[in-house]
């Protein structure tokens, strides 16, 4: 047998493969992680904004970016290529290319000294779609990680011609290298994730979308006209004239659903970030008004649907509901002529935009097929990645190959992010022997000393050049003399890059030659670089909370640089205020707290048992808890499975069966939580079996997950509906009544009639789309038609929702078997029953693509409703202290980047009690849950940072203002008896859990006694660094 | 507003009865359940914006599409609105999800005559004479005598051989028009200039139905002149077709082998320009002239639709045709794309002789403008739009000075060839 080796290749730099990278990781794992461009970050990076809370896309994903640039288990391989693989699950040999940078990776400090001084040739940079430029040396993006540059040997003098070598002679870290050369090697891992993402077509497409006019860009070049880093600095301008467009056109489906672009499926994502972009636009820039001309509209996603009316109710953006002939644009004006039919009057109309945007669509990206041949995996019909199988889309062909993301098919980024999970677990699960083998703990030698607070401060300062990024611009020798005379500070030196490693050795020095207990340094920003300094005094036996840093690049010289004299003067404040904080700086401990390594799983439906199987696998006890009689849950009422047309009670079965047979786990039917108490790691819960005889249970858990799920509404007194009416009735009850009774009354049934967003999508009440009724409801009828093919199906909908890569082709198939009518929001269908015919009924429907009425019998009519949250969810909610969302499903803790968390650590939520959603959605959804609540599981114990608040109990009060406000459920009110001399009162007295604590201060602020204070932020420490810079100011000559 | 009713559908029309007269073969070119032909559309109404009598008339293909597939077929073919469709296929061309409006049109046509007693002649250009002259050859005991006078002295024609030239309906055309008159011994020169064997020429060459096929939905005659065509060409011992006309070319390449489905195996079809383009590849003949224009002349390329959007999206012709004009620069003339090219091309107006009027002209107008913008002359490759290009010319000054030619006429004088060197050269070849 080969031996299983404990890390993992991931291929792909973007959010999928970040995000799995970090599980993993978490999970016990080393990574190689591959990216073939220079930065990690993908297309994310790329973003202005991202739907639908209009985050700044960077801004989320930077803070992830360099997490994974600190991991000390993550070997980031950036500018390099997957060239071979060999070897099967459990243990591969992959060959991996480096491509020359011609940059000393270890010595760059991204300083960007070199680019400045670069010849200026200036190439399109890709980053900003080609909108943009470059020089021959550059990084891709301010942003990037890593931070290193890298020279562009096509367009390099000096590498071309031989000439020039400006960049060596300015280099003052010596790490330019023009001799670079490729470099092959091997690494052995036991599993690979592909994460390799998309492309967006531009160029590809026909003539017909006018791509090659000027004024006509694709959606991924607009995110970076967007973009306020972006070529035009987020000024919304046209690329021909750089003008300010007054009419923006957003063309959808500019490609995608169309056989003749060789692109036969839904894109998925378009609909909703064109709203953003829309959105955005018209936040951006006054003058500009924004029209989409739409197709259906599949707003894939929680309150996704809603979010798009709002671009039309609240932004004033028009939507036209045609698709366009074609696009011409005015040779004079650069303007583009639209050319569509609208379909209220049938006119040809023409529509006269100044810049166009096309949604073109999302196809797998350059070199899939290479990828594919050299890992020896399938690609599927529209050259994706192929899934294993329908509900495991995260397992390639072959086993050990794992896909991630984008490059699978089109998704969103909760989805990719939530599946990135997935993939951790399932690897978590394939090489659970080898958890933590390869992983790397740091030793650390010497012992911390001991520092009281009556000892006198001695504290060292290190003030950076970085190069000639902060020194070109202050002062830094005279900053130095100026810090060196305040009282307390030992030691101050300058020096040209304060993070490279020869510069820690320094640190460490000082520490010890001058018998230091403060250390600063004032150089760049502590999101990148404040944990290496930390890391660099602990090794020196310096208490990491007694180490300070100052931004003097992003806040002072970056921003001042025309005002030298005023950034010296705010470095020199700046400093001077971090030394007083300092003299009050206090070590500070970090405890640890064992977790229980057993979780807890509340509801038995696919998403429950998914999630508990995967945790068992991984060798963790789980309680899964049911509240009816059997597992299943809302499986138990399909007929058949969509797409797959699988039995649904023998898929069921099957699963079941492994939960029942699991030695991990335990299952407790008919069961209710009537009570959880404690936090990450230690949970109490208790269990009451629903029979009364039984005696409560009390169990307990290091993690949570909640797989409640969704229940289908039944409309009653909406079109004719009521309980047990054999001629109306929802998709589901249909497909029981299949199930139950067979299909023999289905043999008096002439013409069927299914009414698609039956209370949903109203302007009032539900007016979310619930995104798999649409699905159902095709899968039904083709139910129908295999049953009887001389049935007559009409379809009543609004906009088919099928956005997933399998789904359009289904519903085009579909087409052939039905009659489809659109009908919309402000002619409802009317539904009667027949006078003349017995048992039938008379539809009545206002056709919008004929603009006429219609009327039509039926004998048979099918409703499709939308999910709700299941019942009683509230109550659960409240025991767990998670919210709910404004329609009733569980709120997560960010529904971009943690769709599976709730800000409590220790609770994590998927499937249909986070949204409505399919099969395969829920499965992916359950094993990435399971991945986020093992990461704790494994680890046996959990640190808590020292950075956490604390609580008087003298002169706390007990109003329990915390605890309200706290974000993260760290706050507790726990009752205690106080007996005075006559007389025993129960007071309550705010406790903090340090292991939920993030230390954010909100409680510090709300507390009316001063009660609560924030360790390393306390109020002394603020109060002093204020009076410093006010107090101690000296006078400007 | 007017409420319309969805009654049950027929499950079998009559004339799906009636087709078991004419047997399988029928069945292989027409489907009598428009429905099953349209179903897959999904409303995006992309064709009705593109869709060219769109811009001078009511039309709307998104439309008629949706009212069928409602189960308002009978509304639809009654009316006769179908009748005005041009058979361009400019939708076909943007139809995301593929549907060949042209093709349900045809099939709808056979079903009006057949059903509800339309009479294609009312739709019929120049009283129908020239469909007629089809459609008397369809007949078992019509056999064509076709004069053979202008068959140049210097090319000597046979009666059986392995190439054939199939000259179509032009000869039939010239008591009214004699511009194209120039086509068929020029096409027979150009051949010459590379064969050795004789060219066959038949003197009881039967047209190739396409007009009946498009323009009337007459199957049961287009079939018949398909098997007496293969007849013929069987009997002449022909293996390769070639042909100056795009309808032609579109008829043998693509609609017979739907019927016999060894045609294409039989019978290799090229349309003139492969030939010249392959030609000139393989080094057989040279463009070249010794009387280069002193100042640039420009010229363009109509592409007829049977050339690009009736043929499968791999077609080449569109390119090599490209790709020899561009070459033609060096004997001084410039080739310009007009704003409305290849598979976007905008339509003579008129197909298959149906619908000559003012509508029809307005869109022929149309072209020679974006053609006079273009250049100064109009290369194109369709009898029946030069006919009717020129027509126009007649009641517009405006227009009138475009010349109008066929890619042969246009090319004969451009093409040198040393046939000695030619002939040397295949013998070097078959030495080796």
């Amino acid at each position: 047998m080969t031996e299983v080796v404990g890390s993992v290749l991931v291929v792909g730099g973007g959010i999928a493969g970040i995000q799995t990278s970090l599980d993993l990781t978490e999970l016990g794992f080393k990574v190689y992680l591959v990216e073939r461009t220079p930065s990690i970050g993908g297309r994310m990076a790329q973003l202005d904004k991202t739907f639908p809370t209009n985050d700044c896309s960077l801004c989320i994903l930077a803070p992830k970016m360099v997490e994974v640039f600190r991991n000390p288990n993550i070997e980031l391989l950036t500018y390099h290529e997957v060239i071979g693989l060999s070897g099967k699950a459990g243990n591969f040999e992959v060959t991996l290319l480096k491509k020359p940078r011609y940059i000393d990776e270890t010595k760059c400090k991204g300083c960007g000294d070199c680019a400045a001084k670069c010849p200026k040739i200036e190439v399109p940079n890709i980053f900003d779609m080609n909108l943009g430029k470059r020089k021959s040396i550059y990084i891709p993006f301010p942003q990037a990680v890593p931070p290193i540059y890298l020279i562009d040997p096509e367009l390099c003098l000096k590498l071309t011609k031989g000439v020039c070598g400006v960049c060596e002679k300015v280099c003052k870290a010596e790490a330019i290298d023009y001799e670079q050369k490729p470099i092959e090697f091997k690494i052995k891992v036991g599993a690979v994730v592909l994460a390799t993402g998309f492309d967006m077509y531009g160029e590809e497409l026909s003539p017909r979308w006018g791509y090659r006019f000027e004024n006509v860009v694709n959606a991924l070049e607009y995110e970076r006209i967007l973009c306020a880093s972006g070529p035009f600095g987020g000024h919304v301008l046209r690329p021909s004239d750089h003008e300010e467009p007054k009419k923006i056109a957003f063309i959808q489906c500019a490609g995608s659903r169309d056989l003749t672009e060789g692109v036969p499926y839904c894109s998925s994502v378009c609909c909703m970030y064109t709203a953003k972009e829309a959105i955005i636009t018209q936040e951006h820039s006054e003058n500009s008004n924004c029209y989409v001309f739409r197709h259906d509209i599949r707003a894939y996603g929680k309150n996704f649907y809603e979010f798009t009316q709002r671009a039309q109710d609240e932004y004033g953006v028009v939507y036209f509901q045609t698709k366009v002939s074609q696009i011409k644009e005015d040779p004079d004006t650069k303007d583009l002529l639209i050319y569509y039919e609208d379909l209220t009057t049938g006119q040809l109309n023409s529509f006269r935009a100044n810049l166009v945007v096309l949604a073109t669509p999302l196809v797998p990206p350059e070199g899939t097929k290479e990828i594919a041949n050299k890992m020896g995996i399938e690609l599927d019909e529209y050259n994706f990645f192929k899934e294993q199988s329908y509900f495991s889309k995260s397992n390639s062909s072959k086993d050990g190959i794992f896909l991630s993301g984008f490059c699978q098919g089109p998704k969103d980024i909760p989805e990719t992010v939530a599946e990135a999970s997935g993939v951790a677990s399932q690897i978590a699960t394939l090489l659970a022997s080898k958890r933590y083998s390869e992983i790397k703990e740091k030793e650390i030698e010497t012992p911390e000393k001991e520092v009281k607070i009556a000892d006198d401060p001695r504290i060292g300062v290190l003030i950076c050049h970085c190069g000639i990024n902060i020194g070109n611009y202050v002062d830094v020798p005279q900053v130095t003399e100026y810090i060196k005379q305040l009282p307390n500070v030992i030691h101050c030196e300058d020096n040209m890059y304060s993070c490279s490693s020869d510069s820690q050795e320094r640190i460490k020095e000082l520490i010890k030659e001058k018998d230091l207990n403060r250390f600063i340094v004032a150089s760049c920003t502590p999101r990148t670089h404040e944990s290496l300094f930390q890391e660099t005094c602990v090794e020196a036996g310096l208490n990491k909370y007694l180490f300070e840093m100052v931004n003097i690049r992003d806040q002072c010289s970056w921003v001042h640089m025309k005002e030298k004299e005023a950034a010296t003067q705010k470095a020199n404040d700046l400093i001077r205020m971090a030394v007083s904080k300092a003299r009050l700086l206090k070590p500070q401990s970090e405890d640890s707290l064992k977790v229980e390594p057993s979780a807890l799983i509340i509801g038995g439906g696919i998403s429950g048992i998914t999630a508990a199987l995967n945790i068992a696998d991984q060798g963790f006890k789980v309680y899964l808890i049911e509240k009816e009689e059997k597992l299943g849950g809302l499986v138990n009422e399909l007929y058949q499975l969509f797409p797959t047309e699988e039995n649904a009670e023998k898929y069921i079965k099957e699963q079941i069966k492994k939960v029942e047979s699991h030695k991990n786990i335990n299952i407790h039917l008919k069961s209710n939580i009537t009570d959880i108490r404690g936090y990450i790691g230690n949970y109490d819960v208790s269990i009451k079996p629903s029979e009364s005889k039984k005696n409560e249970i009390k169990v307990k858990v290091g993690a949570i997950i909640v797989a409640t799920g969704a229940q289908e509404l039944k409309p009653i007194e909406n079109y004719q509906y009521e309980p047990d009416n054999p001629h109306i009735m929802t998709q589901l009850e249909f497909e029981q009544k299949i199930s139950e009774q067979g299909t023999d009354w289905l043999n008096d049934i002439k013409r069927v009639t299914t009414i698609l967003c039956v209370n949903a999508r109203q302007k009032e009440g539900i007016t979310y789309c619930s995104n798999v009724c649409c699905s159902v409801a095709m899968k039904n009828l083709k139910i129908l038609k295999n049953l009887n093919p001389d049935l007559e199906i009409v379809v009543l909908y609004r906009d088919l929702q099928m956005a997933k890569k399998e789904f359009e082709d289904y519903y085009r198939k579909r087409r052939e078997e039905a009659m489809f009518l659109r009908y919309d929001l402000d002619n409802l269908p009317e539904i009667v029953p027949s006078k003349n015919k017995k048992n039938g009924y008379q539809v009545k429907v206002f056709d919008t693509n004929l603009q006429e009425n219609l009327e039509f019998t039926t004998d048979l009519i099918l409703l499709a409703t939308p999910m709700i949250p299941a019942d009683n969810v509230k109550n659960l909610a409240k025991m767990l202290k998670v919210p709910l969302d404004g329609t009733g499903f569980f709120l997560e803790a960010h529904v971009k980047l943690r769709p599976l968390d709730f800000a409590t650590d220790g609770i994590f939520l998927c499937g249909c009690a986070q949204w409505p959603k399919n099969i395969q959605d829920s499965i992916a959804q359950a094993n990435g849950a399971a991945g986020r609540a093992s990461r704790f599981l494994g680890a046996g114990e959990i640190t808590t940072s020292g950075l956490v608040s604390e609580v008087s109990e003298e002169v706390c009060i007990g109003c329990g203002k915390c605890e309200e406000v706290c974000p993260y459920n760290a706050i507790e009110l726990l009752e205690t008896i106080k007996s005075f001399e006559d007389i025993e009162i129960v007071i309550k007295k705010s406790h903090v859990h340090s292991a939920l604590c993030k230390g954010c201060g909100t409680c510090a602020a709300s507390c009316p006694t001063g009660a609560i204070s924030v360790k390393h932020y306390d109020f002394d420490q603020i109060n002093i660094m204020i009076d410093s810079y006010l107090i101690e100011k000296p006078q400007m000559e | 507003m007017e409420v319309r009713k969805i009654t049950e559908s027929k499950k079998v029309s009559k004339s799906e009865r009636k087709s078991s007269q004419k047997g399988e073969l029928l069945k292989n070119i027409y489907s009598s359940n428009l429905r099953d032909l349209l179903n897959i559309c999904y409303q995006c109404a992309r064709c009705s914006g593109v869709c060219q009598i769109s811009k001078v008339q009511y039309f709307r293909p998104s439309r008629i599409i949706q009212k069928i597939l409602e189960g308002f077929e009978e509304e639809i073919l009654k009316s006769g609105i179908l009748w005005d469709c041009l058979m361009c296929n400019q939708c076909l061309a943007h139809c995301p999800e593929n549907i060949n409006f042209a093709d349900i049109v045809r099939n709808a046509k056979y079903i009006m005559r057949n059903e509800y007693q339309h009479s294609s002649g009312d739709y019929i250009a120049h009283k129908g004479v020239y469909t007629s002259i089809a459609e008397l050859m369809s007949k078992l005991e019509v056999k064509p005598k076709r004069d053979m006078s202008w068959i140049p002295k210097e090319c000597e024609v046979s009666d059986s051989g392995e190439i054939l030239y199939h000259i179509g309906c032009i000869p039939f055309y010239n008591f009214e028009f004699e511009e194209l008159n120039n086509i068929p011994p020029t096409t027979l020169r150009l051949l010459y200039k590379v064969e050795e064997q004789p060219i066959v020429v038949l003197e009881n060459e039967y047209c190739c139905g396409h007009d009946l096929y498009w323009g009337e939905g007459k199957m049961e005659e287009f079939i018949s002149l398909a098997q007496k065509n293969i007849h013929n060409f069987e009997k002449a011992g022909i293996s390769k077709i070639i042909t100056t006309c795009a309808e032609g070319y579109r008829t043998f390449k693509i609609d017979y082998p739907k019927i016999f489905e060894d045609f294409n195996a039989k019978f290799e079809v090229q349309h003139i320009i492969e030939y010249i383009y392959e030609n000139w590849k393989a080094g057989n003949l040279e463009f070249e002239t010794d009387d280069v224009p002193k100042e640039q002349i420009s010229f363009t390329f109509h592409d007829p639709c049977r050339l690009s959007r009736f043929l499968p999206k791999s077609n080449t012709i569109m390119m090599k045709a490209r790709e020899m004009f561009l070459y033609l620069k060096k004997m001084g003339y410039h080739f310009n794309e007009m704003e409305h090219n290849k598979e976007n091309s905008l339509c003579c107006g008129v197909s298959s002789w149906m619908n000559c009027n003012e509508r029809s002209k307005a869109l022929r107008y149309k072209r020679l403008k974006e053609a006079k913008d273009a250049g100064d002359i109009m290369v194109t490759t369709c009898p029946k739009c030069i006919l009717h290009f020129n027509c126009l010319q007649n009641d517009y000054e405006e227009i009138a000075s475009i010349k109008i030619q066929d890619f042969t006429e246009f090319l004969i004088k451009l093409i040198k060839i040393d046939k000695n060197q030619n002939t040397n050269g295949k013998l070097k070849a078959e030495v080796k």
